[in-house]
């Protein structure tokens, strides 16, 4: 999951300008809806607004002169005039300013409340939220979104009423409340299916798909993608095709299927490359060739992601060198070649410093221009309110770019804390084997004695105290005693050596199981203490696994050793059950109970070993008494 | 006419030691010794004997598996086992195939010619050790209709399927997000409405009126 949210993150930096493109065909489709619901006269209120709302996302400034046009053509209709200023404040959303904006839309609202439009409210408050979405106060966004929800639903503008959905989706998904973000989507995606707009239709599935790959279900985020595509396909969507495919091409990644990641990473960069869309065409190599050198196909990943690499020196775009460079340096240093790997990563870090110089630059020369650009146009009165809310910009860049900073090294700790994590698993994983190995090890030598004690010295006692009884016959007096007490000497040779044949590896545990292998080990153990034992079992008449099986008789083993030893019991009582998945074994004694930690030490530490290798846990209790309650899970 | 006795063992010594023994009795006769199962299954139908003694552990076939094989009905043939193994499967395995005699390999020749003679008699002889690991002291918790935990209040109910699932007093506390004193509390009155004393008590009552499903 680390990986995974870690991993979709960089691809969605590397996707930014494409998703940007995806959120502007929505409000693309947005004015187009208002313009066919106003008339069907050829208005050109409606031509100029239309032009507006189309121009609004790659060229403010044809904005601005269509803006200027719908504003000569409104007549002097509320309706239109509230419209218009509404789409003024997305102007200045556009240009990133803020307050701007939202005064325009306030003064927008006023004016729809006053003519009592609905339909143009819910758009309005839709759009505040908008504006609030973007300086990040989430909360306040929200309550506008679902204000504009529930008027749309109320004005059965269902458009209206997904689109403020997905927001709302978006935010929870910001503030990673996957759940409640999936939740809203679906409910928006069933209000459009009521009224098909395949634009917001597609828009939504895309949304739902991000977050079903942010959450690892991959097969649902393939299902949404997939249908994405298929609109995509019909409206001839070039871009929301490429961006699906990219994305695809992440779920497949992230499953694992990496010839079908490479697959769609190529049409990808087909579709790219047949509408000259180099930057696409650049990530989608890149993609490739990250996908590649995952299946350690080294000479292919690196074929990909050097042709990348020049795409994106031609154009020169910085951002993406940097990130092409870290793909090379990780492929590097998983074929093993550090020196490589070490420049390449130097390369990547060289470029990042030098875009976080630039963009600071960048940035600030931007607000210059912009300055005076405003200054020239005198679009509002006061100079001085306008410094007030340009020193606002300023803040807010800079504490954006405190934000990035931050997010940055948060981005990079997750990323050291996750390999940290990994390497942690994989060490505890390796101690699991291990021990493993050598419980299983002894257990199979312990077989292996156990046998050749049994067959071996056991027989061999035996047949030898027959011979000494048959020799016994045979002499008289004095020397007949003698052999006589040899040959008894010999049969409790043999019985010790059948006992301890016998707890090394029970014969009744490998041929019929737990619960006569229990009973075997209880009678035998009891038989010569004064300590009366009772022992109940319920739906454990099949076999187990033969590691649990052993596992819990080795465990019990112990208890017992334990109980006879230290416990100073009188009685005590045994259960074996099983509770729908989980094997239990309750040992209960009503000895002195587990105050002398010292006689734990050792036998408590092989119970823990033993049972962690078959997943067991086991839990003491000591109230006048032990009772010891083992679980291990079982198919 | 002298009882005719066949003795399979793969153990050279041990074989030796009971032929030898055998020939000190009058009344029986070894007429053949195999140290392999499969030659014994194969000669026995031809020669007959009255009573066929096997060990338990062999490669290839053991003596269970010989003595099934060479058990039909109405035959004359009887068996005695002579293992090393004392455990209570073994032993009920014997009962189950009906083998007549179970004796011990370090068993004294006193009792060796008791159990000869008690199965020419027509009896049974099992050593007194295997009669003993047969009594059975496990037993299946028998599922009863819900009666004594019917008196448990729900959370009660809810913390005794917690304690029979494994959970710590302390677990329970967590999973139930109450202090550790309300469970301790609550076990106790689980307890006395069950009438036991212990885990185990209220365990095998949970079992029984079948809360664990």
């Amino acid at each position: 999951m680390w990986k995974l949210r870690k991993r979709l993150l960089e691809s969605t930096l590397k996707t930014i300008g494409k998703t940007i493109g995806a959120s502007l065909l929505l409000v693309v489709y947005f004015g187009s809806h208002l313009s066919f619901g106003q008339s069907h006269e050829v208005d050109s209120a409606a031509f100029y607004r239309e032009m507006a709302v189309q121009t609004s996302y790659n060229n403010t400034d044809s904005m601005r002169l269509m803006l200027a046009a719908y504003k000569r053509h409104l007549n002097q209709d509320p309706k239109k005039e509230s419209d218009y200023l509404s789409i003024l404040g997305i102007y200045y959303q556009q240009k990133s300013q803020y307050d701007s904006s939202l005064y325009y839309q306030d003064r927008a609202y006023e004016l729809a409340s006053q003519i009592q439009d609905s339909v143009l409210l819910a758009q309005i408050i839709q759009r505040k939220g908008n504006v609030h979405k973007y300086l990040g106060n989430y909360e306040l966004a929200m309550e506008l979104f679902f204000q504009a929800m529930s008027i749309a639903k109320a004005q059965n503008d269902t458009k209206t009423a997904a689109t403020a959905g997905m927001a709302i989706g978006q935010v929870y998904g910001y503030m990673q409340e996957y759940d409640k973000a999936r939740d809203i989507i679906s409910e928006s995606l069933e209000y459009v299916q009521q009224d098909p707009d395949d634009r917001v239709l597609w828009s939504l599935l895309i949304e739902r798909g991000n977050i079903n790959t942010m959450t690892g279900m991959l097969d649902a985020a393939e299902q949404d993608y997939s249908q994405a595509k298929v609109i995509a396909e019909k409206l001839n969507l070039m871009e929301g095709r490429m961006l699906i495919y990219s994305n695809l091409g992440a779920v497949y990644f992230f499953r694992n299927e990496m010839d079908k990641a490479i697959e769609s990473y190529q049409r990808g960069a087909l579709l790219a490359d047949s509408v000259g869309d180099k930057i696409s065409y650049g990530i989608a190599e890149m993609n490739t060739g990250e996908a590649y050198y995952t299946i350690e196909e080294f000479e292919k990943a690196e074929e990909k992601l050097l042709q990348s690499l020049e795409l994106f020196s031609e154009l020169k775009s910085k951002n993406f060198i940097k990130d092409n460079y870290y793909y090379l340096y990780e492929m590097e240093s998983r074929r093993g070649d550090d020196k490589k790997a070490l420049k390449y990563y130097q390369l990547h870090a060289a470029y990042k410093d030098s875009i976080i110089n630039e963009s600071n630059l960048n940035k600030i020369a931007e607000l210059q221009t912009q300055y005076k650009t405003v200054e020239n146009e005198k679009l509002l009165a006061e100079n001085q309110l306008e410094i007030q809310e340009k020193e606002a910009q300023i803040f807010y860049l800079y504490a954006g770019f405190a934000l990035f900073i931050i997010l940055a090294f948060a981005v990079y700790y997750r990323y050291k804390a996750n390999q940290r994590h990994k390497m942690q698993l994989a060490i505890a994983q390796e101690r699991e084997q291990g021990l493993q190995n050598v419980v299983m090890a002894t257990e199979s030598e312990r077989n292996r004695i156990s046998k050749d004690l049994h067959d071996g010295v056991g027989q061999q006692l035996s047949a030898l105290k027959l011979a000494l009884a048959d020799l016994s016959n045979k002499v008289e007096g004095e020397a007949r005693s003698e052999v006589e007490s040899i040959a008894s000497h010999f049969k409790q040779s043999a019985d010790e050596v059948r006992s301890i044949s016998h707890q090394m590896m029970p014969r009744a545990l490998m041929e019929n199981g737990l619960v006569e292998a229990i009973e075997d080990m209880l009678q035998q153990a009891f038989a010569f203490s004064s300590i009366s034992y009772q022992f109940e079992h319920k739906n454990v008449n099949q076999r187990f696994d033969e590691h649990i099986e052993i596992g819990l008789y080795r465990v019990l083993q112990e208890l017992i050793n334990n109980i006879i030893k230290h416990s100073q019991a009188s009685n005590v009582q045994v259960q074996l059950y099983k509770v729908e998945q989980q094997l239990m074994l309750l040992v209960e004694d009503d000895g002195k109970g587990l105050e002398n930690k010292a006689t734990k030490g050792y036998g408590l530490k092989n119970i823990e070993s033993r049972l962690s290798i078959i997943h067991g846990k086991v839990n003491f209790e000591s109230a006048g008494g032990t009772t010891a309650i083992i679980s291990v899970p079982v198919k | 006419m002298k009882y005719q006795l066949i003795l399979v063992d793969d153990h050279k010594l041990v074989a030796e030691g009971i032929s030898t023994l055998i020939g000190q009795l009058e009344d029986f006769e070894l007429i053949a010794q195999y140290n392999d199962a499969r030659e014994a299954l194969n000669k026995v139908p031809l020669l007959k004997p009255d009573l066929l003694i096997t060990d338990l552990d062999m490669p290839y076939l053991n003596g269970l598996e010989l003595i099934s094989q060479l058990k039909q009905d109405n035959s004359p043939l009887k068996f005695v086992l002579l293992t090393m193994h004392l455990d209570r499967a073994t032993v009920k395995q014997c009962m189950k195939l009906g083998v007549e005699g179970y004796i011990l390999k370090n068993a004294q020749a006193s009792e060796f010619q008791h159990c000869l003679q008690t199965i020419k008699a027509g009896h049974s002889y099992y050593t007194p050790q295997a009669m003993q690991s047969l009594v059975d002291k496990a037993s299946e918790i028998k599922a009863t209709a819900l009666k004594k935990t019917q008196l448990l209040s729900t959370r009660e109910l809810e913390i005794l399927v917690l304690v029979a699932k494994g959970l710590s007093t302390k677990e329970i506390s967590d999973a139930l997000h109450i202090a550790v004193r309300t469970t301790e509390t609550h076990r106790k009155a689980i307890m006395q409405k069950l009438e036991v004393s212990n885990v185990a008590g209220m365990v095998r009552i949970a079992v029984q009126e079948g809360l664990l499903g």
